[in-house]
């Protein structure tokens, strides 16, 4: 478990071209939690990430980890690092070695392990994100695009990590694409990682993945609950230019319309659950 | 480390220095070379050493930007320093120890020496402070037109550094992003030898050169896809104008240059 407390984050302090990033933002991952992280372009979602991940130190604020508090976020860092697997935005522009097998296998060496058990996360990550056996051997910059990013989505899930952070990672795929990938990180939710963290600008992936969501909106955290919750609250989310799932705008149009329907719908599949009822009934 | 380096740093404010023609500020600081390299007795270091001020002050730019871009070459001044204090012979001796030997012409040169490099590197960094990337190269460009009849590229090499310029903070900014994200990796670039230590560095490099060539590639085709073709017949969005400004801060240079330059030549010919 990972709380953070009142963290603060200026880019460039003290220049002209100061921005502040992040505003007095708490936030606590519980084990088990998927939480989908929303925001408008610029709202402080990737620095909040790279702090949570032990990657960047934050101006203010205090950080603990499993219970254990930290008075200084370099000592918490060095726990932070190694619980927290954060793959970045466009992770496909940092792979590096000469095949795809030997990519995947940086994080787990740097782990330290044994070469059977880097051998095994290898196949395994490489399994759990649909990559083909027969690319492992292949150069990493030979693949397309998608599959480098899942090579590079690989290289974390491999480690093992206890929390899991992609950002944007549905960034330029095409819908089955995503699809797969969403339905890639439930399966890795609770079975291979305790906890997962999707920042997305799409509601309908969050609406699809994730059990909580949080919303960030001019580097504060403004919204923090259950998926259900947070997208019933569709006028603020507006506000924020933010909205909720398509499908959801959809079904309350239709009440508004005068149709019967459930209200909080987020997903296709409930919509169509609900219609169905509803024709049935009245037949 | 990577937030020392002052080349190519723009910094936005408004000040009579930043609305100058480039033109004007490129030409001053090679005056204002000429002016350091001429200068040798205490006067006009003087001198040298009040314009450098004035300038600062009206550029509005804060000091520690400026003496930022000296911190990367404090070696290079350490070395001169050192070398010159010991190396020059001459002079009423001050100090003796052994082979070293220290005089009041060295002890002398060694503080000039220093002053001169540390206004250069603080007058020169002035320029890329108070102008913006585009208008220096545009100034590039229009200074060296005058040199196209004679095959000098000059569109072509103020596009080139124009470009040059543009990619320092985007590729910063990458190298940054992959630092971070093979550090989540477990990758560890502080702890080793030296051998392990470069060899923790093909993580970043492989990634950043593999980036800054596909980067390339796409401005190349973005710019071709504008029907780019180089400088022929291309005109400006943005006009350069020598003003009446210009044209005094100019004066101000030449004089100033003329006078270090007629002190110089009084002291050769003895009259000083
Ligand atoms: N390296 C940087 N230097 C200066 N400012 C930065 C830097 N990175 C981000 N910022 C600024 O900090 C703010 C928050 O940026 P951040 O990248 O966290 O936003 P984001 O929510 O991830 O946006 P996006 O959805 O576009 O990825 C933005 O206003 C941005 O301009
Ligand atoms: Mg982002």
């Amino acid at each position: 478990m990972i709380e953070l407390k009142n963290i603060t984050y200026t880019y460039n302090p003290g220049e002209p071209s100061a921005r502040v990033a992040l505003n007095d933002v708490s936030l606590t991952l519980a084990d088990g939690d998927f939480v989908g992280l929303i925001g408008h372009t610029g709202s402080g979602k990737s620095t909040l990430v790279q702090i949570i991940a032990g990657l960047l130190p934050p101006l203010g604020g205090t950080a603990s980890v499993d219970g254990t508090d930290f008075s200084e976020y370099k000592a918490a860092a060095k726990e932070l690092r190694k619980k927290v697997g954060l793959v970045f935005q466009y992770p496909e522009h940092q792979l590096f070695e000469e095949t795809v097998y030997k990519d995947i296998a940086f994080g787990p060496k740097n782990q330290k392990l044994t070469e059977d058990e880097i051998d095994l996360r290898v196949r395994e990550a490489a399994r759990r994100v649909r990559l083909e056996d027969g690319l492992l051997e292949k150069s990493p910059f030979d693949l397309s695009g998608g599959q480098k990013r899942r090579v590079a989505i690989a290289g974390v899930v491999a480690m093992k990590p206890e929390i899991l952070i992609l950002d944007e990672p549905t960034a330029g795929l095409d819908p089955s694409g995503r699809d797969e990938l969403l339905g890639m990180l439930k399966e890795l939710h609770g079975d291979w990682c305790k906890t997962i963290v999707l920042v997305s600008h799409s509601m309908e992936d969050i609406a699809r993945a994730a059990g909580t969501a949080a919303v960030m909106n001019g580097g504060r955290l403004v919204m923090n609950g259950p998926v259900e919750e947070i997208f019933s609250r569709g006028d603020e989310l507006r506000s924020m230019g933010l909205n909720t799932p398509q499908i959801t705008r959809i079904v309350d149009g239709l009440i508004k319309a005068g149709l019967p329907l459930e209200k909080g719908i987020f997903t296709v599949e409930a919509a169509a659950d609900s219609i169905e009822k509803l024709v049935r009934s009245k037949r | 480390m990577l937030r020392d380096i002052t080349l190519g740093q723009y910094y936005n404010t408004a000040s009579p220095l930043h609305a100058m023609d480039p033109r004007t500020k490129i030409l001053g600081v090679i005056f204002y070379m000429v002016i350091l390299f001429t200068a040798s007795t205490v006067w006009e270091y003087a001198l040298a050493a009040i314009f450098t001020v004035f300038v600062i002050k009206v550029s509005r730019v804060p000091v520690r930007f400026i003496t930022r871009g000296l911190k990367p070459i404090v070696i290079i001044m350490l070395f001169t320093l050192v070398l010159n204090l010991f190396m020059t012979s001459g002079g009423k001796e001050l100090f003796h120890w052994w082979i070293f030997r220290v005089t009041d012409l060295g002890v002398e040169t060694a503080v000039k020496m220093a002053v001169r490099l540390v206004m250069l590197i603080m007058g020169t960094s002035l320029l890329t402070l108070t102008t913006s990337p585009i208008a220096l190269t545009g100034g590039i460009e229009r200074l060296l037109s005058p040199f196209r009849k004679i095959g000098v590229p000059s569109h072509e090499i103020a596009m080139m550094m124009s470009i040059a310029l543009r990619f320092i903070p985007i590729l910063m900014e990458e190298t940054d992003k992959i630092i971070k994200a093979q550090t989540s990796r477990g990758a560890d670039f502080e702890s080793g030898n030296l051998i392990q230590r470069v060899k923790a560095m093909v993580p970043i490099l492989v990634p950043l050169f593999v980036g800054a060539f596909r980067r390339a590639d796409e401005l190349a085709v973005a710019m071709e896809c504008r029907c780019y073709n180089g400088g022929e017949g291309r005109t400006s969005l943005r006009e350069l104008r020598f003003r009446r400004v210009d044209g005094g801060a100019l004066c101000a240079c030449v004089i100033l240059t003329a006078a270090m330059a007629a002190l110089k030549i009084l002291r050769m010919v003895g009259v000083l």
